[in-house]
This record gives structure tokens, C-alpha cells and sequence, in this order.
């Protein structure tokens, strides 16, 4: 690869106008006469021109949107950084390792017991892989599996409180807070399985499924497989089958949505919070190409069209994270459609529902502007006091207009 | 009242400003950067790292990793280069383990297959050199790799590609003179350089 023309590294800066002026005119004066230094550049150009148009790898739009999600909730709950996350992973090792072995001696010394053992949950920082528990009654050496060993194996997160017992074939795994999953083997006649909740109780038949308690309340179940009955207080029976979640709804005005990032809590949450916040309301597969063909209306500039579609999304899942981004572009699409007054009224519907939503400046933003444009400063004002503390930023300047001087009409 | 404007960005906060709020725990400028940079940034790191959940992860990891560095920014205008040099530079150790990496080169070399046969539109336009060109790109060393995306794909300079792989600008120019040797020879080889 030797190089006959030692010129040759000039090729990049000339190309890139990082070369001086006389530098510059000496190197073009050099190139008419190198065909070394010539064919290199063209070949690099054509290189360049090439990989131009190799294909675009960026993701979707829906994608992006799910990162941000991401990105933002875990920078306001403080996710753990890479070192935390691989001490943790040599816990979670060392304990299911110890877990494993604790499985194994028991099955080999197969010792009898009759009490009714209660498992803490796990010291914080290591998640006990998996805690099961002495049978109730004795078995006979000669007799085949007994029905009294434990039935139900559990996973809990690291901080969650959790015991496990069983007692004349019924076995009770109470959760008190955290997120704990459960896989129960299939009940054989006269088993019961019960997992009590501080407010309700499920009752399984063999299955497998997660449960989150914050707060001394049942925030979600979500099966895996199987069959599960949910019965928390005031409430009624709700049956789950597999693939099927219950969350705690959101009170009317929303403030207690699942889906939180703003004001996120100082302590680390037992799991992530998930979007959905009621059975079935994950998007389906129409609802996401009727989501990409909205954005896409938007971006041809079909405004109108784009915004009936975001509403209709919003009308028919109202509570997922996709109708919260739909609710809000709706209002966008309003206002890029130079429909101000309508923008501002989908802006406070979007800010009704979603209280804590990403877009709640922007979406104030939009309702100041409509105020500023028909004179009512107090209401503009008051919309966008939270980011007019003193010196607000361009955007809220802008949306303030003629109302920053403080002259209402 | 006055006629409806439709809304747009009349003053567009800048990105020094985005990052200094970013530092100081905006979650609101966090979002807006994300908007402005994220598509780039993810475009840049599959590029490096043709697996498509990993890039996922890295983009995520970059955009996590802000907040603790946003006070460092040097203050240019526009921090797109400087967020994709930091995204490539996290995809590299993202893909450090070796076990990682020959999952990497064997993902990559199924993805490119994959892809290549899967698009009838370049089926039908017989476009060989792009695919020559993804196959000699996914061949190329992780690290002149890199170089070649961030210069090349991404328009960086050498001494911003430098920056942000942290290596020594001639050490740069010299991975980019091999790379572009390499996948020159590759184009000439399939008889369409």
C-alpha cells in the first residue's frame, strides 16, 4: 500500500476546505498533474457516493416514541448505573446459585417437617431466586410425591415483602409490597392456592403470573398462563386467562395513572411501570399502522385528516401510552391546520386526561397561545405559570404574545 | 380576533442551552434534544452495530447518560456530532466482550443477507454495489468501522471523530485510509468499483 505521491493525506482537508488558501491553490495545482492523488479522490467520492445510498437503518416513529418513553422515565426515576446493574446480576447469580443448592440438599435429605414456614423477602439489593418452602405434613418414605410439597415457587424484586406458607393442602402466598412472580403447579383435588393481597386475594389453579403491591394496594396482575381470580376489595371478581392484565384504574381525574415520569418517586420502583392500565388496553397491531399512517398525514401536511385520526385513536384506547402521544398530536395537527381555538380545546383535553403527561408544557403552550389571541391574558398566563417564573423560555414568550407585557385587554 | 397561526418553532432553543437544562435535571430539554438527535443517533450506532436491539439499548444508554455529562459540553451550536461520537463510542464498549462480538459479526452477516434478499425493490433494481459495499462494511474491523461511519455516513470531521473515539486524530486518518482501501478493493473485487 505504499504510496508513491506523499501529498496524498492532503486529499481529505482540500476536499473538507480545511486546507489555507495558498495551500489550497497549491494542492489543486498538484492534483492536475498526479493522477495517483487524482484517481485516489475520485475513487473516494465515488466511495462516498455509494454509501450515501445504502439504506437508512432509523427506526419507526413508534419506536423512537417507546425509546423516549424509556429514555425519560428512567432518567427521572434514576436508573441504576452499569455498575450497580452488574453487582446486582452477581447477586441474583450467587443467590440463585445458593437457591439451587439449598433445592438440591433438600430434596436429597428429604427431611419431614410440619411447620408452617415464613419466608422474609429478600435483603435489599439481591433478589431471592426462588423460596420454597418444607411441606405441611409428613410423607411417608414409601409414599409416591406427596400433594403437601410446596406447590408454588416465587420471584420476588429486591425490596419486596412477601411470605410463603402452607397448611393442611393450602397453600397462602401473602404479599405486603413489591413486585413478585408466581408459578404454582397444577392443583391436584383438595389444594387450594391463595395469594393474599392487602386488598383482595387471587385464587389459582396452576398457572403462572406476576403481581405488583405498592403501597399497601394491588396495582397489577398479569398472567403468563394458566387461569387466575382476582377478587380485591369493592371491586368484584375479575377471571384473568393468559396474556391478560389487570391495573388498578385511574381515578377521574387521572392524577393516579399508572404511567408516571415527571414526578418520579424518590425510591426506586419495584419493577417499571408499565403503560397498559386496564385489560386489553395494550395497542393493537390496527392501532399501530392506524398511529404511523396519523404521523404520516402530518407530515404530508394533511392536517385535518391527520387530526381525526389521532381523535379516533384516542376514542378507541383511551388509556394507553399511544392515545396519550395521539391525544396531544391532535392538538398539534389542530394547530398546524391553523385551527388555534380547537388546538387549545383538544390541548386541555389532553391535559385532562393526562395530567402527567410529556407533553403538558407544550400542550400548555398551545392553550396560552390561543388565550394570548383572544386577549385573555389571565387564562394564558395562568396556563404556562409553571415555566414563567421570571425568564420563561422562547416558547413560552412566544405563546404568551401580546399578554408578556402584562397589559391584558 | 386576530387570524389562526399555525404553531411553529419561532425561537428554537439552542443546544448549549438544551444541555445546561438537561444538566440541571430538565427533563422538558431532555425531550427536546432526544427529538432533535435521536433518529441520527440511532442511525449512527446501527451502522456500527447492525443488531437492532442492541442499538436500542446504546441509543437508550446515551440519552440516560446525558444528565451526568451535559455540563461538560464544549458549547458548540449544534451537539449532533458530539452525541453521535458518544453513541458510537458507547456501541464499542456495548460490543467489547468477544463472545459479543462474534454474536455481532454472525447477526450482521445474517442481517445483511437477510435484507439484501428480502428487498425487491433493490432485488429488482440489481443494485450490487450497495450490497457489496454492506458486506465489506459489516467485514471491516469494529474500529475502522466506526471511523468510517462517523466520517463518511455521519459527516463528521477526523479531529470530531477523534474526539469522540478518543483516540489520536492521525490514528483516525490512518483507520480511515484502511477502511475506504478495504471496501474500494471489495467494489473492485465484485467488478462494480
Amino acid at each position: 500500500m505504499r504510496r508513491a505521491c506523499d501529498r496524498f493525506w492532503e486529499i481529505d482537508p482540500y476536499r473538507e476546505g480545511r486546507l489555507g488558501p495558498n495551500a489550497a491553490k497549491s494542492f489543486e495545482r498538484h492534483l492536475r498533474g498526479c493522477a495517483e492523488c487524482r484517481n485516489q479522490a475520485d475513487r473516494d467520492e465515488r466511495l462516498r457516493e455509494i454509501a450515501r445510498r445504502l439504506p437508512d437503518p432509523a427506526p419507526s416513529d413508534l419506536a423512537l416514541r417507546r425509546l423516549q418513553t424509556r429514555v425519560l422515565r428512567d432518567v427521572a426515576l434514576g436508573a441504576p448505573t452499569r455498575a450497580i446493574r452488574r453487582l446486582r446480576l452477581a447477586f441474583a447469580v450467587m443467590a440463585a446459585a445458593l437457591g439451587c443448592f439449598a433445592v438440591w440438599h433438600h430434596t436429597e435429605s428429604r427431611l419431614a417437617s410440619h411447620a408452617v414456614a415464613t419466608v422474609a423477602g429478600a435483603a435489599a439489593g439481591a433478589s431471592p431466586p426462588k423460596a420454597e418452602i418444607g411441606p405441611g405434613s409428613a410423607p411417608s418414605p414409601d409414599a409416591p410425591a406427596p400433594a403437601s410439597e410446596l406447590a408454588g415457587s416465587v420471584v420476588a424484586s429486591p425490596n419486596a415483602r412477601w411470605s410463603q406458607t402452607r397448611e393442611s393442602g393450602i397453600e397462602r402466598v401473602q404479599i405486603e409490597d413489591g413486585a413478585v412472580r408466581v408459578h404454582v403447579r397444577r392443583q391436584v383435588e383438595g389444594e387450594r392456592f391463595l395469594v393474599a393481597l392487602p386488598d383482595g386475594e387471587i385464587e389459582v389453579r396452576g398457572t403462572t403470573f406476576d403481581v405488583i403491591v405498592e403501597h399497601g394496594a394491588t396495582t397489577r396482575v398479569h398472567v403468563d398462563e394458566g387461569l387466575v381470580e382476582l377478587r380485591i376489595r369493592g371491586r368484584g371478581t375479575t377471571r384473568l386467562t393468559a396474556g391478560e392484565a389487570w391495573n388498578v384504574p385511574a381515578p377521574p381525574n387521572g392524577s393516579a395513572s399508572a404511567f408516571r415520569v415527571a414526578a418520579g418517586p424518590a425510591r426506586a420502583p419495584v419493577v417499571a411501570p408499565r403503560t397498559e392500565t386496564s385489560v386489553g388496553d395494550t395497542p393493537g397491531a390496527d392501532d399501530v399502522a392506524a398511529y404511523t399512517a396519523a404521523i404520516q398525514w402530518m407530515q404530508q401536511g394533511q392536517f385535518d385528516r391527520a387530526a381525526a385520526a389521532f381523535h379516533a385513536l384516542v376514542l378507541a384506547e383511551p388509556r394507553t401510552l399511544q392515545a396519550q402521544d395521539a391525544s396531544f398530536l391532535e392538538a398539534v395537527a389542530l394547530a398546524r391546520a391553523g385551527r388555534t381555538d380547537a388546538a387549545a380545546l383538544a390541548a386541555e383535553q389532553h391535559l385532562a386526561a393526562f395530567p402527567d403527561s410529556f407533553h403538558r408544557k407544550e400542550a400548555a403552550i398551545l392553550i396560552a397561545r390561543a388565550a394570548s389571541q383572544r386577549g385573555d391574558c389571565p387564562k394564558a398566563r395562568a396556563i404556562v405559570s409553571a415555566w414563567n417564573d421570571g425568564s420563561p423560555d422562547a416558547e413560552v414568550r412566544s405563546a404568551m404574545g401580546r399578554c408578556r407585557d402584562g397589559t391584558p385587554r | 380576533m386576530s387570524a389562526p397561526t399555525p404553531m411553529t418553532r419561532v425561537d428554537r432553543v439552542e443546544d448549549p442551552d438544551l444541555l445546561l437544562g438537561i444538566a440541571g435535571g430538565d427533563l422538558g430539554a431532555l425531550g427536546e434534544l432526544y427529538d432533535r438527535y435521536a433518529r441520527e443517533v440511532w442511525r449512527a450506532v446501527c451502522r456500527c452495530l447492525p443488531d437492532g436491539s442492541d442499538a436500542e439499548d446504546v441509543v437508550h444508554a446515551t440519552f440516560l447518560k446525558l444528565p451526568q455529562i451535559a455540563a461538560s459540553y464544549d458549547g458548540r451550536a449544534s451537539c449532533r456530532n458530539w452525541l453521535c461520537g458518544i453513541a458510537v463510542r458507547l456501541a464499542l464498549r456495548h460490543r467489547r466482550g468477544v463472545g459479543r462480538f462474534r454474536h455481532m459479526l454472525s447477526a450482521f452477516a445474517h442481517e445483511v443477507v437477510g435484507r439484501s434478499t428480502a428487498d425487491p425493490e433493490r432485488k429488482a433494481s440489481g443494485n450490487q454495489e450497495l450490497r457489496v459495499l454492506e458486506r465489506a462494511l459489516a467485514g471491516l474491523s469494529e474500529k475502522k468501522r466506526a471511523v468510517f461511519v462517523l466520517v463518511e455516513l455521519e459527516g463528521l470531521s477526523i479531529e470530531e471523530s477523534s474526539r469522540a473515539l478518543e483516540i489520536p486524530a492521525a490514528t483516525a486518518r490512518t483507520r480511515l485510509f484502511h477502511a475506504r482501501h478495504e471496501l474500494q478493493a471489495a467494489l473492485r473485487g465484485a467488478g462494480v468499483g
